[in-house]
């Protein structure tokens, strides 16, 4: 198809186009089969990023009867059934196993209960230390603006709106899906899970980023260090401060933290 | 199931093999369980779209082969969430008809949610081949932003040069997607 008939198209879809050379488009794009395909097309992209979750008339081809024989078939329904089957032993499986899991989630939340109000009157309160030592603005900004970093973008968005669960949850597929090329991604992962309070995902995640980085590891040691303290866990927090050298990220503070615990 | 190639998963659940869709359970539900809460849903709601995804993977499969370019976990998770939204989408406009049509109806929607699917694949991997530059300026594009802004935002030097770097570039995407074997499925 030439550049210009393409123009055309472009213009139409637009609506850059004269009421009278509209109407003339018109006509000429239903008396020729090539050109409303190039249209239909054209219209297709255009509905598609305008508003992904529309529904397109069904075409009718090969590939639509293969899919119709299929749907209409008796495998499809056993399928189906299958499907189901797998799913309610699945479902059992799991209610099974809650039953002993939640005597022992009691049990844990009764030591836990009592062993965090020894603390309080004993200990350092390690929550509120957090709290003044961790920065939010320490953490990478990651928005990049394109297609493929969609989901960083919406992870991002989440952890700053403080719904840590959905970021963690956007941000895993986005390591499935992408290859991690800025490794700050590591740190921003890890303190999603610290947020929520799964310190073993967001201990990983702080050493992938120092094992990466070997001269920003520091920052990554930072974050950990935060990360236990936030589960009151002191005695790794001093250990992993005291890694951060005179020229490290944020060694002055590390010194602090460590007299304050 | 991050172990087998997303091919070998799918041939195996062709086979109706029930190891692999306990797996798909175990690893990809609670995801989807998680995010259809936080998206105006709940359990149910995300059991139901778990295995109508499965469902329809599986009747894809064995109707026309296709690839799938990410994990096997990865995808299905992406087709739960564009059911999701897409179930969403038409609730807000669907005025639902019942009795005798509700067996075709049902095999006319999942043949409906299968073709969305595919043309989301097609539509979405071919624009991800385009460069940076086209990627920003058609999100602009589609998103309606007025050629006078885009002029602005791209330091383009009037709104003709605009719409020509937007022709060019919907050209390139055009010219990918009439270059993928699946487009002809789209007609």
């Amino acid at each position: 198809m030439d550049e210009l008939t393409l123009e055309l198209i472009a213009s139409y879809l637009d609506g850059k186009m004269a009421p009278d050379e509209r109407l003339a488009f018109k006509k000429k794009i239903s008396e020729t089969p090539e050109l409303e395909k190039e249209v239909l097309l054209s219209k297709k992209i255009h509905s598609h990023f305008e508003d992904p979750y529309h529904q397109d008339p069904i075409p009718e081809n090969k590939h639509t009867q293969n899919l119709r024989d299929v749907l209409a078939s008796n495998e499809a329904k056993s399928i189906k059934d299958t499907i189901k089957e797998v799913g309610v032993a699945y479902t059992q499986l799991q209610d099974s196993n809650k039953k002993p899991f939640r005597f022992w989630m009691f049990a844990a939340a009764a030591i836990l209960v009592l062993f965090f109000t020894v603390n309080l009157f004993l200990d350092t309160n390690t929550g509120d230390l957090y709290a003044n030592y961790y920065n939010n603005q320490d953490v990478p900004s990651m928005i990049k603006r394109d297609a493929d970093s969609t989901l960083l973008t919406r992870g991002v968005t989440a952890f700053h709106a403080t719904n840590f669960e959905e970021a963690v949850i956007l941000f895993e597929q986005y390591e499935v899906e992408n290859t991690i090329d800025d490794t700050a991604f590591y740190i921003l992962k890890g303190t999603a899970y610290s947020k929520i309070g799964d310190i073993t995902n967001a201990l990983v995640s702080y050493d992938k980023f120092i094992a990466y980085q070997s001269l920003d590891s520091s920052k990554g040691l930072w974050f950990k260090a935060l990360a236990y303290l936030k589960e009151g866990k002191t005695k790794e927090a001093k250990i992993t401060l005291s890694s951060i050298g005179k020229n490290d990220f944020n060694f002055k503070e590390a010194q602090e933290l460590i007299k304050e615990l | 199931m991050q172990n087998n190639s997303p091919t070998s998963t799918l041939n195996l659940l062709v086979q109706g093999d029930h190891k692999t869709i306990k797996g798909l359970y175990a690893d990809v539900l609670p995801k989807v369980v998680s995010f259809v809460m936080k998206n105006k849903g709940n359990k149910d709601d995300a059991n139901e779209i778990f295995q109508d995804a499965l469902y329809l993977l599986i009747v894809r499969a064995k109707a026309n082969s296709f690839t799938i370019k990410t994990s096997f976990d990865a995808y299905l998770f992406t087709v739960c969430k564009n059911l999701w939204y897409k179930k969403l989408n038409k609730s807000k406009k669907e005025v639902r008809n019942d009795g005798i049509f509700e067996l075709k109806e049902n095999e006319d929607n999942d043949l409906a949610s299968i073709l969305f699917q595919e043309r989301w694949d097609l539509f979405e991997e071919t624009f991800s081949k385009l460069n940076d530059k086209c990627k920003l300026l058609l999100k602009e594009y589609f998103g309606k932003v007025p050629y006078s802004v885009i002029v602005e935002k791209f330091s383009y030097a009037n709104e003709n040069a605009a719409f020509q770097r937007v022709f060019k570039c919907k050209t390139r995407l055009k010219e990918l997607i009439k270059r993928d074997p699946r487009y002809k499925n789209l007609l």
